[in-house]
């Protein structure tokens, strides 16, 4: 039995009078690789941010690890990474440098630090342009540079909002192999948002489906497709948005 | 992890061209302006040394005003001289400037006999001008000083009069006025208070002014991309404090500040040694016309202090354009923001600058002391005419904590939560005022 590592119970966000989430409440187990998926303005990002430690939920609770997300907050940073949607870089930053900064955040030991940046400089595969400026770097390079320091600190969560968006289907594809590759090697729980079925289906043992702050759905990928005689994952979201929007 | 933080900073600043390109502009600008206004400069120094055409209205008409007026034409500084008796002043001006006067002297009625009573008259020389010029000014210093000593000399060949060392080396009181017959405006004072007063008012806080704005919209900018391009929400789920970040950031920007600010300091004592070396090459007497080195007028703990104020001024502008950049959710409302504040800070500098400190309010010149960005401009003025006071240190540490107390109180908007909020509310009233 998989022990629970994100617990959302009853989460209620407004902001200015707008309720972005509405009684959410799912679990997320260890080793999971889970999806949230949902149309634009669902909540997907604002539900990130609360389990970010980045905004105040206005009722209801979050956990990690136990670790409430409000109470908890410092130790819950040490436990997560974030990656978030459209993220930039530091223009005139090396990547090399920058893993290195993000590396001395979470590790105080010179060589858990080298060894963590070694890490990410292997995974993010740029050879000799790990030393170049980041402002030279491609839209995808740039976004495997965010995923990649999200990951190479070795997270008990990673919380990752649409880490594909806007990229092409190599650097989509590569991106994808890397979160699946890193989740099987560290166990590392994965938190995903993304627009792309395709992606969320191929990369995600378990999904979760909010549509106007509202969670509709959620269970393990297969068997919800299955459940609901779809084809896919598409279907099955176009067929809930639909009635939540009917 | 303050100094990954600081080492991150400095580099993505430091790297940048568009963050150096005004620092380098600003250390060029001031020299080419200290070249430009030198050769001025040099065109004016040699009008006031070639001989001048000097109108004198004899009011006194006695043997002492006949022995300076002889002694005027034959000192080679005077190119055409007349001797009038009139009274009015309007008149007078009139004359000079229809005849084409540039100096005119008026020995009053009843010099002779005041002279001789062992008492100072008054001296009253005006220069024409056609406009106003600190260096043409200087005419009426030449004239002053050489009918001073004129009357000095006439007093000792005069035996039945009872001298005093003082009344021999300063025997009137002269009254310098300039006419600008273009505006019809007569203006009072003394040249060498004019000089000394415009070099330190008004050179001091324009180099202030291009230090403060560098500054303040480079560490707004660079705060303000971190918004824009969420490498804040990035930073915000760190495991590091939000009061580290900001002062991360703080120490980084005002590290390449001070670099910029260094450039720009650099750039103003080759601006002030221009003028000095120009003034003292062109005149040899250039002392007595009361021009001296910017320098010579401050002294070394002064001019220590002033630097460190200079400094911690920096600190506090990178530490309100932080705070701005923060409050920014982009570059464009940063942008918004920083030119009013840039007034208002520079505003205080204004009235710094065309007011006496002398005979300021003591609680509103210790305000002025206190606030960073008023401190260097008041302190600058203040030491050219006295030492350092006790409590200078005190302004300083005062200064230093203004920024701390900034950071930290901006770091405590630093939750995200908050700084949606407010950012909503800065991006609603900037809609407003565009």
């Amino acid at each position: 039995m998989t022990s629970v590592v994100v617990e959302v119970k009853d989460l209620v966000k407004d902001y200015d009078g707008f309720r972005a989430l509405n009684r959410v409440s799912f679990n997320v187990y260890e080793g999971d690789i889970f999806g949230l998926i949902g149309p634009n303005g669902a909540g997907k990002t604002t539900l990130f941010r609360v389990l970010a430690t980045l905004l105040l939920p206005t009722s209801g609770t979050a956990t990690i690890y136990g670790y409430d997300v409000v109470r908890d907050s410092g130790r819950v940073r040490k436990l997560i990474t974030y990656l978030p949607e459209d993220v930039g870089v530091y223009r005139n930053i090396t990547a090399y440098e920058y893993l290195r900064l993000i590396a001395k955040a979470y590790y105080t030991s010179s060589s858990d630090v080298e060894e963590c940046v070694e890490l990410g400089v292997k995974l993010l595969g740029l050879g000799g342009r790990i030393h170049d400026k980041m402002k030279t770097y491609s839209k995808g390079m740039r976004r495997r540079v965010q995923v990649v320091r999200a990951l190479m600190v070795r997270p008990k969560v990673a919380i990752l909002d649409e880490p594909t968006v806007g990229l092409d289907v190599i650097y989509s594809q590569s991106i994808r192999e890397l979160i699946k590759e890193f989740s099987r090697v560290y166990r590392t729980t994965v938190l995903i948002s993304s627009h792309n079925m395709f992606e969320v289906e191929g990369l995600c043992n378990r999904v979760a489906l909010i549509s106007k702050g509202k969670l509709i759905i959620e269970g393990f990928t297969e068997e919800l497709i299955s459940k609901y005689g779809v084809k896919n994952l598409e279907e099955l979201f176009v067929r809930f948005v639909r009635d939540v929007n009917a | 992890m303050l100094k990954e933080l600081i080492h991150k900073e400095f580099k993505d600043l430091v790297r940048d061209p568009r963050i150096w390109i005004p620092f380098i502009i600003s250390a060029l600008v001031l020299p080419l302006t200290g070249l430009i206004i030198s050769s001025g400069m040099r065109e004016s120094i040699s009008g006031i040394t070639t001989p001048s055409n000097v109108l004198v209205s004899d009011l006194d008409n006695t043997q002492l005003t006949k022995y300076l007026i002889n002694n005027l034409n034959i000192t080679g500084l005077v190119a055409k001289l007349e001797v009038v008796n009139i009274s009015d002043m309007e008149l007078l001006k009139d004359v000079a400037v229809s005849r084409g006067y540039e100096v005119i002297i008026i020995l009053t009625s009843g010099l002779t006999n005041t002279v001789l009573n062992s008492l100072r008259p008054n001296l009253t020389i005006i220069d024409v001008v056609k406009s106003v010029s600190f260096i043409q000014s200087l005419k009426s210093s030449i004239f002053s000083s050489l009918i001073s000593d004129l009357i000095g000399d006439y007093l000792l060949k005069t035996h039945n009069v009872s001298l005093t060392l003082d009344l021999v080396k300063q025997p009137v009181n002269t009254v310098s006025l300039t006419y600008i017959p273009t505006i019809n405006q007569t203006v009072v004072g003394s040249s060498r208070i004019f000089v000394q007063v415009s070099m330190t008012s008004i050179l001091m806080p324009i180099m202030f002014m291009i230090i403060t704005i560098t500054v303040l919209q480079m560490a707004a900018t660079s705060t303000a991309i971190e918004n824009e391009e969420k490498t804040l929400e990035v930073l915000l789920t760190l495991p590091v404090s939000r009061f580290k970040i900001l002062l991360g950031k703080l120490l980084g920007s005002f590290a390449v500040a001070l670099l910029g600010s260094l450039a720009s300091i650099i750039g103003f004592i080759i601006y002030i040694l221009m003028f000095s070396s120009i003034l003292q090459s062109m005149t040899p007497t250039t002392e007595e016309f009361g021009i001296t080195s910017i320098f010579s007028l401050i002294n070394f703990e002064g001019m220590v202090y002033l630097i460190v104020s200079l400094v911690l001024s920096s600190f506090a502008m990178a530490a309100l354009g932080v705070t701005i950049g923060v409050l920014s959710s982009d570059v464009r409302i940063a942008s918004t923001i920083s030119s009013p504040v840039v007034m208002l800070v520079v505003l205080p500098g204004y009235y710094i600058m065309f007011t006496d400190v002398g005979r300021l309010d003591s609680t509103l010149k210790y305000l002025l002391y206190v606030i960073p960005f008023t401190q260097p401009m008041i302190m600058a003025k203040e030491i050219m005419f006295s030492s350092p006071e006790g409590l200078t240190v005190l302004w300083l540490v005062t200064s230093f904590m203004f920024s701390l107390v900034l950071i930290l109180l901006t770091s405590q908007l630093l939750r995200f939560e908050k700084l949606v909020r407010v950012q909503r509310f800065v991006s609603r009233l900037r809609r407003g005022y565009t």
